[in-house]
């Protein structure tokens, strides 16, 4: 039964492999110009929109990091898929509409073109560029990693298959990435986020009443012998306490629309209209593929207590143990190729982003100008992209990957919603405002991140340098010269 | 006020709570623990600590002792978070300075989800003073709370931007501005 259930999830993986290569080919014949690679012509449905949005959100850290938290600390980490429904508001409400309006009159290709026209700064596009490279590295490490170790374990529990090590099961899974995202650019990324999105949404669901049959009492019997264990792992703050569980609160409702990959999705829309329906499809599906997040963890945490699983190894166990154990065959198979829908559809929003950044944005802020024939450098630079961070993933010390992982969100987050989210709804923002916005988040994070300093309470350091940035932003607004914004953007920031 | 002064407030407002939270506010209760090669490590158990018996995991421990004011402190801190939602929801929607037909969804959502937290930390302080707390459809009240109320409440907020999305946020009117808009620069980009 166990070799027949390897074999299942290898050939669920199997098949998901083939429809990204497939998905790849297909929009590679869409994929025209440089507007194509980077803003899917700006042609984009309301599902396809939608599931781009939510499947990027939710990477593998949603997967396997996010059910590890839980069986780790409770409740504490739920706070970061409870804030989901306001995040989508604040990324429509603020972001969505002026985004959209930019790209459309002046057709730009990236967030830096669209910071850059605001501010009418190329110090501003340059500062936003770097932040997102910076980001990117790390985040598309920690992908690439997540990838290569659960592919490695799929592959090393099949019989049939000699030894698989780290770095084959990692040149696998980064190929099947490069070839859709160099071949397809965003087409084949948002296109490949509607099979990841559907799979995560029926995964999640499947997860939940997989969870609830597992363990001895359903729902109630779980939570009363978590109870029982530590009344404060099943409370709302979870074992981290109010301020830690309300910083990840705050951290991830505002930072949702600072994050490039997501937020950029929002400027490939055909119509601006059907923001009004994308807003709710991906907060119902987002909440749908949530659920295994929590349900997971839950299950593990009182499977563990309640001596019905041997304690985990380690917490990021929580989601392989759980399906490996609990799991029907198919269900597992259909969860596995879920965790590579959410590592992929995030590695491909960064990849795409990241190149902008190096071949549109740096070269515009430094020379003037974007690099000739531009779609042949998007897709070299995509490449390059890739290949890089699996190798600084490949040949650096484990827990330089996680704390750049852990660095990108709060990263994104400090550095890019005072500069958009709140720039682009106020005339009186100036760019040296966004500038100092950028770098101060930049370097309180690093500093935070790399100086290993506990913060008091268990207060994330990105919900610090957040509130920092958005307040140096608002001040340095208000004590330098208003700016004279040119007519089409005042005209667009009035629409 | 406008929108963009009240957030800027609410701003300052959570910039005070995190200067109280890392400078003022003491982290209780602690503990100082012997480790094996006989140096000795000050634990702070404000934010949980290992589990005696599953490593793997962590647990609250005496959870109003471990918090002391930081219980609060975290009321302050998510009441002025939620207002700071409303001001930047309100950022967001209004048109010229006006929030129109958003005003009151606005208004009433940031309400009731500032009451629900209000709920919610009541709930928390009756749970953890509890010998045998009560299940609310089988999670622990202020769980329900969290899970039942927080989590869904926005999609008010959703319903108020779908229904008035044509009629405040992106009208017919302002269709045919983004029109003329497109074409000037088109224009302007010919030379």
């Amino acid at each position: 039964m166990e070799s027949s259930r390897n074999i299942i999830v290898l050939v669920c993986l199997g098949i998901y492999f083939a429809l990204c290569i497939g998905v790849g080919v297909w929009a590679m014949r869409r994929t025209k110009s440089t507007h194509d690679f980077f803003m899917a012509g700006r042609d984009l449905g309301i599902i396809v929109t939608a599931c781009a949005i939510f499947s990027s959100t939710l990477s593998g850290f949603g997967f396997v990091g996010g059910p590890g938290l839980v069986y780790n600390q409770g409740m504490s980490s739920v706070w970061m898929i409870v804030c989901g429904t306001v995040a989508t508001c604040f990324s429509f409400f603020l972001v969505a509409k002026r985004l959209r309006l930019i790209s459309e009159v002046h057709n730009t290709v990236s967030l830096p073109d669209a910071v850059a026209l605001r501010y009418n700064s190329e110090v501003s596009r340059f500062l936003t560029a770097l932040a997102i490279i910076l980001g990117v590295v790390g985040y598309l490490a920690a992908q690439i990693m997540a990838m290569a170790v659960v592919l490695q374990e799929i592959l090393n529990n099949v019989d049939f298959i000699p030894e698989v090590g780290i770095g084959l099961s990692m040149a696998i899974s980064c190929a099947v990435l490069v070839f859709y995202c160099v071949t397809g650019g965003i087409i084949a990324g948002v296109y490949t986020d509607v099979v990841q999105g559907l799979v995560m949404m029926v995964a999640g669901v499947l997860v939940l009443f997989a969870a609830i049959a597992a363990v001895d009492g359903g729902v109630a019997g779980g939570v009363t012998t978590m109870m029982q264990d530590d009344p404060e792992a099943i409370g709302p703050w979870g074992t981290l306490g109010v301020m830690g569980s309300l910083s990840f609160y705050f951290l991830f409702v505002v930072g949702a629309c600072g994050q490039p990959h997501i937020i950029t999705k929002l400027m490939m829309t055909r119509r601006i209209r059907d923001f009004k329906q994308i807003i709710i499809v991906s907060s119902v599906a987002g909440t749908l593929a949530a659920l295994l997040w929590i349900a997971i963890g839950l299950a593990m945490r009182a499977l563990v207590v309640g001596g019905d699983h041997p304690e985990l190894t380690h917490p990021d166990d929580a989601a392989y143990s759980f399906l490996q154990s609990y799991a029907h065959p198919i269900l597992a198979g259909i969860v596995f190729a879920g965790l590579f829908a959410a590592i992929m559809s995030t590695a491909d929003g960064f990849l795409n982003i990241g190149a902008a950044a190096v071949i549109h944005d740096i070269p515009k802020a430094l020379i003037g100008r974007p690099l000739k024939s531009e779609l042949f450098w998007a897709r070299t630079a995509t490449l390059i992209i890739a290949v890089g961070a699996a190798l600084f993933v490949r040949f650096s010390k484990d827990d330089l990957v996680a704390l750049l992982g852990t660095f990108g969100w709060g990263t994104f987050a400090a550095a890019i919603v005072p500069t958009v989210a709140i720039g682009f709804n106020w005339k009186r923002a100036t760019a040296m405002a966004a500038n100092v916005a950028i770098v101060s988040s930049l370097a309180l994070n690093l500093i935070i991140e790399l100086s290993g300093y506990r913060v008091p309470f268990g207060i994330h350091g990105g919900a610090i340098s957040l509130i920092l940035s958005t307040t140096l932003f608002f001040t340095i607004s208000l004590l330098t010269p208003q700016p004279k914004l040119s007519k089409s953007i005042d005209t667009i920031m009035d629409l | 006020m406008k929108p963009t002064t009240f957030v800027f407030i609410t701003c300052l407002g959570m910039t005070l709570v995190m200067i109280a939270a890392l400078f003022l506010l003491p982290q209780v209760p602690s503990d100082t623990v012997t480790l094996e090669d006989g140096s000795q490590q000050h634990l702070v158990k404000t934010h949980g600590y290992i589990h005696d018996r599953f490593p793997s995991m962590r647990q609250g421990g005496p959870s109003l002792e471990r918090h002391g004011a930081a219980t609060w402190l975290g009321l302050v801190f998510v009441l002025v978070q939620v207002l700071f939602y409303g001001g930047c929801l309100a950022m967001g929607a209004s048109r010229n300075g006006r929030l129109g037909p958003m005003k009151t969804p606005i208004i009433a959502g940031t309400a009731v989800l500032g009451l629900i937290f209000v709920a919610l930390f009541w709930s928390y302080l009756r749970y953890i003073n509890t010998e045998s707390p009560t299940l609310f459809l089988s999670l622990p009240r202020p769980t329900a709370w969290m899970l039942l109320a927080v989590w869904p409440m926005p999609v008010f907020f959703m319903i108020a931007y779908y229904r008035l999305f044509d009629s405040w946020f992106f009208t017919a009117e302002d269709e045919r501005r983004l029109e003329e808009l497109v074409a000037s620069e088109q224009a302007e980009e010919r030379g």
